[in-house]
């Protein structure tokens, strides 16, 4: 039916349906409006219909109380009924109020047959907020044609939906009981409950429909109604903010008695009354819930966004196991709340434990405008390795939003004690070197080494005071050795200390030698070798190079060398002699003699002075 | 040669004839004893053949052999903590024994962790074979055995003065004082090397390694028997340790034995 819908078209026809069969065309032009109670920000539309005429210059209304939001469309029909015909146009407006009270819609004017007609005046009572239905609904409509109409604007007032929430604000995540109840004053019938809706931004838990929904009798504003709940929800906020119940949408039928326009003279007179089905759309109003945020302050690290009441037990079945036997850790949260943001408490297992996904059994039930029961996690965990394990204590915290604090609750510690071989395959580990493990594992160990039979451990050798004095005894070996060497090149590089030391020694093994001359009486032989012995002591002893011992410098020498003048002249007599003795011939035998003597007297005397 | 040098020589020869004494003296039963294990291998009787390796160790023996054949008898008992141990030892022994190499990757494959080492930087990959060849002790030798040669090559450079041969000498004497302080420094780098290199193998079945020296610290991983780490400090009970792959953290010092 697209009676509310489509009312632009559909009022023309039904006025002309219920037109009364006279055959003479009675000029009408009067006003309706399809609401005659209305909230601020409601649109209304206003038709202005003049009917059995054509008419001329439509003057509008000055609408000072409202706000043109659309039209004027315009429309117009003809019929022919019993041969008779009829025609009617219409001017529709919408409007919307601007303030609230009795308003006035003033009436249209419009030229018919050169004489000026009015149509009725419009009353509208304009609320605020919501329209809660007042007890009539007689006024506004006024004038003639307006009463013939079927207004839904009737059911509106009879007919409503109201949406009852607990509470005007919650926290995100606290639970908001919604019930949307139908409330009507006429008979009703066919009423179609409402497939279960969604809700934007809130997470919704449905209540279970009763199936035979129980009529109740309510009085509300004075006035009687039979009611019944059409939906019960409970509604989770998701986020914070202006969370707006969408407005859920029913249908049923509703029974009315129409003023119908009369056909005769009779109908006229006493009036007729025509009973109705109506079908009629019925929408709750939006609603809206203030969400509030949750407070920062003390917030746990690990919350997730559970709000409400809850408390945790955490058990494990077994202590003790073997590898690969399979040991269950349940962890159920009981109490009320939005159950739905909890995230499956994950225990820490350490990396040998082997956990599957976990078995959740949910146990929820509806309790005092929230949702109240418990939920259930069991883990199956597997053992793949022996040892020890430490399960951390599982955590989970909530806001309560009667206290409007957090709290946090936490499960005791488990200890496992695993024994057994290690169950989880090597490949599984690491990937590189897997072929190499499983192929290790198929071999056996090489077999034992019998022959060399251990050592007693020895003391550090390095570093103890022997390694130090062996390792440093070379190098004062080598100082020891480098001195000794010196001392033993020195003896030999000394070559004037030899000479000086050697010198008389030459001399005397060079004075032997003559006296063997002497013996043979080689005379020559003799003072040749006395010379040579003399040269060679003083050239020695003094340091004086063969080609320089001329007697003048064997005399300057032998004056440095503080030898007494006396000497001096021994010397060179001396060595006069000798040179004397090679050149002449003869001087008797005790010459040789002599001079034996005196080389050897002169020798010793220069060591005597030499030596000092 | 001095005083000295002769009471050093004479010191040092004694030294040697005392632990070859020793030796002598204790070879008997330690031979005996040895050979008992042997037998009890053999045999399959793996407990009491652990039992009588174990008795010499304690008693202060010690060759790659008897640590290899000490892990054999672990390995047979499937406690392959106590193996992968003492092949650890035998490798610290001889680090390149090709069996205990071989008998420790069987042990190793044998254990719950599974651990990728790092791979090690070529220079000190190289250096650590190098120093690893031989011990503290070898290289100490060594080194006096070269400074000993350098002093004949020396003495022969002082004493004997043929020309061509003498400059020989000089050259050889320098050659030797080099290669003797290459091998000073050889030793006391594998001594720093064994120093900051300590080893120890988990011996329990699992520990926790904590974030620091104390029980209530984080837990940072789980580590297994068998688990080679290597020990950086020690605080108390606790000691810091690194594993190949270069996690560190800190556990009870009673979780481990040292190789």
């Amino acid at each position: 039916m697209k009676f509310l819908s489509n009312y632009l078209k559909t009022t023309a026809l039904a006025f002309l349906l219920c037109l009364p069969a006279i055959l003479f065309a009675q000029v009408k032009f009067y006003a309706t409006i399809n609401a005659n109670r209305a909230s601020m920000g409601t649109t209304l539309q206003v038709n202005f219909v003049v009917e059995n005429a054509g008419g001329r210059s439509f003057t509008p209304p000055a609408f000072k109380d409202f706000d043109v939001v659309g039209g004027p469309s315009t429309s117009q029909s003809f019929q022919y009924i019993n041969g008779s015909m009829s025609q009617s146009r219409s001017w529709s407006y919408y409007i919307q109020p601007k303030r609230e009270g009795l308003l006035t819609v003033e009436a249209a004017k419009i030229e018919v047959d050169g004489s000026m007609m009015a149509t009725n005046e419009l009353k509208i009572q304009v609320s605020g907020g919501s329209n809660p239905p007042a007890a009539s609904n007689q006024s506004g409509q006024s004038g003639a044609s307006a009463q013939s109409k079927v207004s839904p604007a009737d059911t509106r007032d009879d007919v409503f939906m109201r949406v009852i929430t607990n509470k005007t604000q919650a926290y995100v995540g606290e639970p908001v009981a919604v019930t949307f109840r139908l409330y009507t004053a006429k008979a009703i019938f066919d009423v179609q409950f409402p497939k279960a809706a969604s809700f934007n931004g809130f997470w919704k838990y449905d209540l279970p429909q009763p199936q035979n929904p129980q009529w109740e009798n309510e009085v509300l504003n004075g006035k009687r109604y039979k009611a019944v709940n059409v939906q019960q929800v409970i509604l989770f906020p998701q986020k914070e903010g202006n969370g707006d119940i969408t407005p859920i949408e029913m249908e049923a039928v509703v029974q009315e008695y129409v003023n119908r326009p009369p056909r005769d003279i009779f109908e006229e007179m006493f009036g007729v009354q025509e009973v109705r089905n109506v079908p009629v759309k019925i929408q709750s109003k939006k609603t809206t819930i203030n969400v509030l945020t949750l407070p920062a302050a003390g917030r746990p690290d690990n919350y997730k966004g559970l709000v409400g009441k809850f408390t945790m037990e955490a058990s494990i079945d077994k202590q003790e196991g073997k590898t690969d036997d399979p040991i269950t850790l349940k962890i159920k949260v009981s109490g009320s709340g939005n159950f739905e943001a909890m995230e499956n408490p994950a225990p820490e297992l350490p990396a040998d434990l082997e956990a599957y996904d976990p078995n959740i059994k949910e146990n929820l039930s509806p309790s005092n405008s929230t949702v109240s029961g418990s939920k259930s996690f069991e883990y199956l965990i597997i053992p793949r390795a022996p040892g020890e394990y430490k399960i951390p204590p599982i955590q989970l915290s909530f806001f309560n939003p009667e206290t409007k604090q957090y709290q946090s609750l936490s499960s005791k510690e488990f200890v496992l004690k695993i024994t057994g071989e290690s169950s989880r395959p090597a490949s599984a580990q690491n990937t590189g070197s897997g072929k190499e493990s499983v192929k290790l594992l198929k071999e056996d160990i090489r077999f034992i080494r019998m022959k060399n039979v251990p050592e007693a451990r020895s003391e550090a050798f390095a570093g103890s005071t022997l390694y130090y004095s062996l390792l440093g005894s070379p190098f004062l070996l080598f100082l020891i050795l480098l001195f000794v060497k010196k001392q033993v090149d020195d003896r030999q590089l000394d070559v004037t200390g030899m000479r000086k030391r050697t010198a008389s020694k030459v001399a005397i093994k060079r004075l032997a030698g003559a006296k063997v001359f002497m013996e043979k009486r080689d005379r020559t032989a003799f003072f040749q070798e006395v010379n040579r012995a003399l040269h060679a002591y003083l050239g020695n002893r003094l340091l004086i190079d063969t080609a320089d011992l001329s007697f003048d410098h064997i005399k300057e020498k032998l004056v440095e060398h503080q030898a007494t003048e006396e000497t001096c002249k021994r010397v060179y007599l001396l060595m006069e002699q000798c040179n004397i003795a090679l050149f002449s011939p003869s001087s008797g035998e005790g010459e040789m003699n002599n001079s034996y003597q005196e080389a050897l007297a002169v020798i010793t005397e220069l060591e005597n002075t030499l030596k000092k | 040669m001095s005083q000295l040098s002769y009471r050093c020589i004479l010191q040092f020869s004694l030294s040697l004839l005392f632990s070859a004494g020793l030796y002598f003296h204790a070879n008997a039963g330690l031979k005996e004893q040895f050979d008992k294990g042997n037998e009890l291998y053999r045999k399959g009787n793996y407990k009491e053949a652990a039992a009588a390796y174990e008795s010499l160790s304690k008693e202060g023996y010690h060759s790659s052999d008897l640590y290899l054949n000490l892990g054999n008898a672990y390995y047979k008992q499937k406690n392959f903590a106590a193996a992968i141990l003492n092949f650890e030892k035998a490798l610290k022994e001889n680090p390149s024994d090709e069996d205990v190499k071989f008998n420790l990757a069987l042990a190793n494959a044998r254990i719950t962790d599974k651990i990728e080492a790092m791979p090690e930087i070529f220079f000190s990959k190289a250096l650590r074979k190098v120093l690893q060849l031989l011990s503290v002790n070898a290289w100490a030798t060594l080194s006096i055995l070269f400074i000993w040669l350098a002093l004949i090559a020396a003495v022969v450079f002082l004493f004997f003065s043929r020309d061509t041969f003498r400059r020989m000498t000089l050259f050889a004497a320098m050659i030797c004082v080099l290669f003797s302080i290459g091998f000073f420094v050889m030793s006391h780098m594998r001594m720093n090397f064994d120093e900051n290199n300590r080893s120890g193998i988990i011996m329990i079945t699992s520990v926790y390694v904590k974030s620091a020296p104390e029980e209530g610290s984080n837990s940072l991983f789980l580590l297994h028997e068998g688990t080679k780490v290597q020990v950086l400090d020690n605080v108390g009970t606790w000691s810091k340790i690194r594993l190949a792959d270069g996690k560190t953290g800190w556990l009870e010092g009673k979780a481990y034995s040292e190789i």
